[in-house]
């Protein structure tokens, strides 16, 4: 895929929060995905990676339109699809298929197989069966049939000659010229009627079984309930499902996950071979690398609901470029691993998407921050340092028990001391200046004081940096290859000697 | 960690037998199973879903529930057999850790309360005792202001700290086999990361042996020792973690690492098993991956295999390396270079 | 569709299409009784239609007669009981018996009549599963397997049919009808063997009624299963008025039916529709409605019927059933709370499964989302809640009765028996209260115990379990 064509999908700026429900709003909402901009190209396959609460499923529902976006836009084939509604987003949505994780959930139990693949098709009222008519300006007429418009594609081509006319069906329905009646009148205007003589619920079934072989089952299968399958199986009922209405485009929001290694390996050769046969374009969403290492061509990595990286899939995995990409690729266990360096364990764990940081995302468990120049202390105090922040962001946002509130008022709590000692026992072994001293001071004197922000306010003034303030937009790291981290700047040494060297003390 | 051959192993499994009785059928999950676990060292068991691992994490705690039952075999525990109802004397020395955290923690206790619960239990300690204890225990698995953390509720706690609460109630009755079943599945590759160092850590500092149950080959390479591989409640091969990886011998093991995505090259095919994994409704009879298998000839589906030393501590369940087979002398271990049939089956 | 036939069937007949022959039984035994299948439609519905303008009541009245009309192979001039002793033998009974063995023989053999149908439809359920559905297993069927072995479940199946086919076929079931016995109790007249002047005579209806009252201890009273001094046979004995009891009862079960189906029915619909409504929507729309739903509960049932009931009486919608179309209504109004509470959360569960999304996915209407996914996982709880709730209208319209506030006197109904008979409770009159008493216990706990059984059959776990056995499968990820 070249990057000249103009992208089939664009996302631009996305934001979906999702907000509480109800008639009072008491906190923030949640910032599942937080401005992501992203082009797919026809054909290719784009793997979304992240861990859990990063925003992939949001990104990959919004652009499908079982979610709201709250900000930015989504446009295919010259339109917002955010922007759509009722009729227009069903019709969006005949043109994007979804696959889901779970092959278990996915299917409602009480419907055959049958049902389940055909009720996309009578959703849509499928097949539409719109007519076009070559060469002539002609009327088209026939209560199974649909006039075509001159932007689409027709089922149904009708050529008047001077030998007769010929009917043309395009290949992928399960119907042939001789399943029509066409007749010419020409007084006045030339008016073509096309009559069906099969049901439409009859070419429905055809397509189901159609859809059955395709995805690797057999006929009879048509007849049974999800219970009597496999996992496998099962998944490839979902897949029939998505591709019913012959969709260009799926979404995959971590298809092959809830399925054993070698079934895994089935359901991915059947989405490359469907891909190859059908022309179809691919957002593949997962959270296991190696899987999206072997079928994507461009993987997005994302983290608290923004893309950190993306480019072509090899180079990002020979030579990641954000350290979140390198943390993420030193984490895979095993030797089938794609990362041959030492692994890069990361502290701690995510923030909230109620409350992401300002500043880079990823500056609380960042392997590489920036560390300001005033201060000379060795990464391991870093560390403890960033610890400390986040333990007081942690205790400024979480409930306190109704019993730990009132025993903190009546004064039994023992919260005061025990917080000291543990401040101590975090900064045991690392030689402070008195200056850093005096600033650990000043915040545990708001956290005793009940203010736990404050003080995680008062270490941020100190020992923050670019990092904590600065939100990095994506800098151009190759050909086709962004990666948002501040580091790219040339004036900083690049991510990869830093984390070798940290590493190293 | 290198094992003497003739040190007591701290668990012995022998032939173990559960069989589940539904109305329809009778289910032989586990199926004449069995593999040593010695003290300190950290053994692997990993199969796919339906071949019987969970079963037998569970029974060797006791747990199995109708309609399935333990009908054969022993687990050897320090020279008892727990399944002559010894269990309950046991408690303590074996502790497991669950899969999910959110299922094995209930939601209306505070995480403290139910380490202390452990705690008093198997050690007796109360009140403050135990608080301290139960802060130091969370302080152990790796959890940041552990005084706070002791009175919040499992749902203020994210998926992988609740896998360390988890770990720290196992840690409670200070055990000396630690069995995970899947304890990292539902976490995220850095937060598993973080947890498979974790059990390094304490099997180190505590001496415990751990038991890893998994589906993951890439965690198994990582964190074990040593490894079986169960197929349809038959263990297939035994071997030392690197060997196995290196140079498997049973057929079944090839075409499961083959089918790691990772191993494969981008641009080629996937390497696949044809068929599914059988349920096994009766004592076997036959070799059950036979059906499956590409090296299969006619023994093969007409006699259960029995396990045959293929190098050292080392074993595998096919008769491919029975001496005598004319294929066993054509080769006696895969070098992974063969090329498998790539093809989908229903 | 049907395929090729083996005899897997077992048929005894040698027939290709086992179908046919289980419909033809089925018409033959339809024809048997269709007089008194449509007299209870009509009777049902005909009260309904006489108020609206159109059709009107005289239409109404000749359908009843027309029906009326229809042969039924189970009736009163069939088998008829209502004869009297000329001296040395019965005369107009059932093949010259004594009316209580005429009467014995007529109800038992509608009874058999209902068996024997509902066996036939059970027969044709089994054909149908095993012969001519081409899945060869659905969930359903795991369902209906289990309840078969549910012997409280069975019980309650048993009882509540009895009930109903108690209600469909009153007129028939018991030794009078309620227009002679009752209503018209001057305008009829019987015969009877009169043992003082040793001769046939006859009287009316309603004076027989007058020297047949139980009011106390012997003689005046006649007790259950016992012949009156005019040679009527009364199975249940008489009430103080001296109508036959059994007669009011049957009748009044009709109405208590009637009136429990229409109310529970119209509460389940508004109970599962916004149940439905709140779990897909979810958020202010489910807010908004638990709100209302809790102010409508805030409101005293009781008082609100004693209001409307004397509000409304006297207009049209206080004639329909006697009041009882009225009482229908404010049990439906006030009580779908309690059934939409209970089928919220089942909702709300359904809602958050995938398969809903995946609807969403391709573009499904909401509408066929809520019927196609999310109906089906809550028609169960809705078949309990709903038995039960039934049980439950039953008990209030009879308390209802009993204080005078429901039905409208003279039609018959529980409630109103035991009212009735609460004077004579310590006294040898005591069948009045108790017989109507325990029938309502007994139905009540049938329908009860039918929830029970449906409960147990439906149990989600074991759907959610059958296929990895209870991990017998291994387990894992």
């Amino acid at each position: 895929m070249t990057t000249a064509e103009p992208p089939v999908i664009s996302v631009e700026e996305l934001k979906t929060y999702y907000e509480e429900d109800g008639f009072i709003r008491s906190s923030p909402p949640v910032k599942a995905v937080d401005g992501v901009s992203l082009d797919i190209h026809e054909g290719e396959t784009i793997g979304l990676v992240g861990e859990s609460g990063c925003g992939k499923t949001t990104l990959g529902r919004t652009i499908l339109g079982l979610n709201n976006a709250t900000d930015g836009t989504v446009t295919a084939a010259g339109t917002d699809v955010t922007e759509l509604s009722g009729r227009e987003r069903r019709r969006w949505q005949r043109r994007v298929g979804m696959v889901f994780q779970d092959p278990q959930e996915s299917l409602n139990e009480r419907m055959t197989v049958g049902e389940i693949i055909k009720e996309p098709l009578k959703t849509h009222d499928w097949p539409f069966l719109r007519v076009a008519v070559e060469d002539v300006d002609a009327e088209v007429k026939g209560s199974d049939v649909t006039p075509c418009r001159p932007d689409r594609a027709a089922d149904i081509t009708v050529r008047l000659r001077s030998d007769g006319t010929k009917v043309n069906v395009r290949e992928g329905l399960p119907l042939t010229a001789e399943d029509l009646d066409v007749s010419v009148s020409r007084d006045g205007t030339t008016t073509v009627s096309v009559a069906v003589k099969r049901h439409k619920s009859e070419l429905r079934r055809e397509r189901a079984f159609e859809l059955l072989e395709q995805v690797g089952l057999t006929e009879d299968h048509f007849y049974r309930y999800p219970h009597q399958f496999s996992g496998g199986q099962r998944q490839r009922i979902g897949i029939a499902r998505a591709l019913a209405l012959e969709p260009d485009f799926l979404v995959l929001d971590e298809p092959v996950s809830a399925l054993d290694v070698s079934v895994q390996a089935r359901i991915i050769n059947l989405l490359e071979d469907l891909q190859d046969e059908l022309g179809l374009t691919y957002l593949f969403i997962a959270h296991d690398l190696s899987v999206v290492r072997h079928i994507a061509d461009r993987v997005a990595v994302m983290y608290l609901g923004n893309i950190v990286e993306l480019g072509p899939t090899r180079e990002v995995y020979e030579n990641p470029a954000h350290p979140y990409t390198v943390s993420l690729l030193s984490a895979i266990p095993g030797s089938g691993s794609p990362w041959e360096g030492g692994r890069v364990t990361l502290r701690g764990t995510p923030p909230s998407p109620r409350d992401p940081p300002a500043g880079c995302p990823f500056a609380t468990r960042c392997p590489a921050k920036i560390r300001p120049d005033e201060w000379e202390f060795p990464e391991r105090t870093w560390r403890a340092l960033d610890e400390l922040r986040v333990l007081f962001r942690t205790r400024a946002r979480s409930e306190r028990s109704a019993t730990a509130a009132l025993k903190s008022l009546v004064g039994l709590d023992a919260a005061g001391e025990s917080l000291t000692e543990t401040v101590e026992e975090l900064l045991a072994e690392h030689d402070l200046s008195p200056a850093a001293q005096s600033v650990i001071e000043e915040a545990l004197e708001h956290a005793r004081a009940g203010d736990d922000a404050a003080a995680a306010q008062r270490l941020r003034e100190a020992f923050g940096s670019r990092c904590d303030e600065e939100h990095p937009s994506g800098y151009d790291e190759g050909p086709g290859r962004t990666s948002a981290c501040l580091r790219h700047e040339p004036k900083y040494e690049s991510v990869a000697e830093v984390i070798a060297a940290r590493e190293d003390e | 960690m290198s094992v003497g051959p003739d040190e007591e192993p701290l668990l012995a499994v022998r032939d173990l037998e559960v069989v589940f009785h539904t109305e329809r059928e009778e289910i032989h999950a586990v199926d004449g199973v069995s593999f040593d676990i010695h003290e300190g060292e950290t053994v692997g068991l990993v199969g796919e879903s339906g071949s019987g691992k969970s079963v037998t994490a569970r029974s060797i705690l006791g747990l199995v529930d109708s309609p399935g039952s333990i009908e054969g075999g022993e687990i050897g525990f320090r020279g008892d057999d727990l399944t002559d109802d010894n269990w309950e004397r046991h408690r303590g020395d074996i502790a497991i850790v669950f899969q999910d955290p959110s299922n094995s923690l209930n939601p209306v206790y505070t995480v403290g309360n139910q380490i202390k619960e452990a705690l008093r239990i198997h050690q007796g300690l109360r009140g403050n005792e135990a608080t301290d204890a139960a802060v130091g225990l969370l302080e152990d698995v790796g959890i940041p202001d552990p005084r706070r953390r002791v009175e919040e509720y499992p749902h203020q706690l994210s998926g992988g700290m609740q896998q360390r609460a988890v770990i720290a109630m196992a840690l409670a009755c200070d055990p000396d086999l630690l069995v995970c079943d899947e304890p990292t599945t539902a976490l995220d590759v850095t937060i598993q990361a973080q947890i498979l160092d974790l059990l390094a850590d304490l099997q180190r500092e505590e001496d415990l042996a751990i038991l890893f149950i998994t589906h993951d080959m890439g965690v198994i390479e990582d964190a074990t020792d040593r490894v079986n591989v169960i197929y349809a409640g038959e263990i297939v091969e035994r071997a030392p973690t690197g060997t196995l990886f290196s140079e498997p011998a049973h057929p079944y093991t090839e075409a499961l690492l083959r089918s790691i995505p990772g191993r494969t090259n981008a641009a080629e095919r996937l390497p696949t098993i044809e068929g599914e994994v059988p349920t096994p409704t009766g004592r076997a009879e036959d070799c059950r991956f036979a059906p499956r298998c590409p090296y299969a000839f006619a023994e093969c589906h007409e006699m259960p295999p029995e396990h045959v030393d293929v190098g050292a501590e080392r074993s595998a369940a096919c008769l491919l390396h029975e001496d005598g087979s004319e294929e066993a002398a054509e080769r006696t271990v895969f070098d992974g270079s063969e090329a498998v049939s790539g093809g989908d089956s229903a | 569709m049907a395929r090729a036939h083996e005899t897997t069937s077992g048929t005894l007949l040698p027939t290709n299409s086992p179908a046919a022959v289980w419909a033809a039984i089925g018409a033959v035994l339809f024809a048997a009784q269709a007089g008194a299948f449509f007299g209870f439609v009509v009777g049902v519905l005909g009260d309904l239609l006489t108020v609206t303008p159109l059709p009107g009541a005289a239409f109404v009245t000749a359908v009843e007669a027309a029906v009326e009309q229809i042969p039924t192979l189970l009736s009163r001039d069939v088998i008829p009981n209502d004869g009297y002793w000329n001296g040395s033998r019965w005369v107009g009974t059932f093949l010259g018996l004594r009316p209580s063995l005429a009467w014995g023989i007529r109800a038992a053999l509608v009874y058999l009549y209902a068996f024997a149908f509902a066996g036939w439809g059970i027969l044709g359920y089994r054909l149908y599963r095993r012969e001519y559905r081409t899945a060869d297993w659905t969930p359903r069927d795991d369902m209906v397997d289990r309840f078969r072995g549910h012997k409280w479940g069975i019980f309650g199946l048993v009882v509540v049919f009895m009930f109903v086919v108690m209600a469909v076929f009153a007129p028939v079931l018991g030794p009078t009808t309620v227009d002679e016995n009752m209503r018209n109790s001057y305008s009829n007249e019987i015969t009877y063997w009169d043992s003082d002047a040793e001769a046939v005579q006859t009287t009316l209806v309603g004076e027989a009624n007058l020297a047949s009252q139980s009011r106390g201890d012997n003689p005046e009273r006649v007790l259950p299963m016992e012949y009156d001094d005019f040679g009527r046979f009364h199975p249940f004995g008489t009430l103080p008025s001296g109508q036959d009891l059994f007669t009011f009862i049957v009748s009044g079960s009709r109405l208590s039916l009637v009136i429990g189906l229409l109310s529970v029915g119209l509460s389940a619909g508004i109970a599962a529709s916004l149940a439905l409504v709140a779990a897909y929507y979810k958020g202010r729309t489910d807010l908004g409605l638990v709100l209302a739903s809790d102010s409508v509960m805030a409101m005293p049932q009781l008082l609100l019927l004693i209001m409307l009931t004397t509000v409304l009486s006297g207009t049209w919608l206080a004639e329909i059933y006697s009041g009882g179309f009225v009482l229908a209504l404010i049990f439906a109004g006030t009580g779908w709370t309690y059934m939409w509470r209970s089928l919220r959360g089942p909702a709300l569960q359904v809602a958050e499964r995938q398969w809903i999304d995946a609807a969403q996915s391709f573009g499904q209407r909401p509408l066929t989302i809520m019927r196609k996914h999310m109906l089906p996982y809550i028609t169960g709880y809705l078949l309990i809640y709903g038995s039960m709730t039934l049980g439950g209208a039953i008990i209030s319209i009879a308390g209802l009765s009993y204080l005078g506030l429901g039905i409208a006197p003279p039609t018959p109904e529980w409630g109103r028996a035991i009212n009735l008979g609460q004077d004579y409770v310590a006294t040898g009159s005591w069948h009045i209260s108790l017989i109507p008493g325990l029938l309502i216990t007994l139905v009540v706990t049938g329908f009860n115990a039918l929830g029970d059984g449906v409960r147990d059959a439906i149990d989600p776990q074991s759907d959610a379990t059958t296929e990895d056995g209870a991990a017998g499968r291994g387990g894992g990820a």
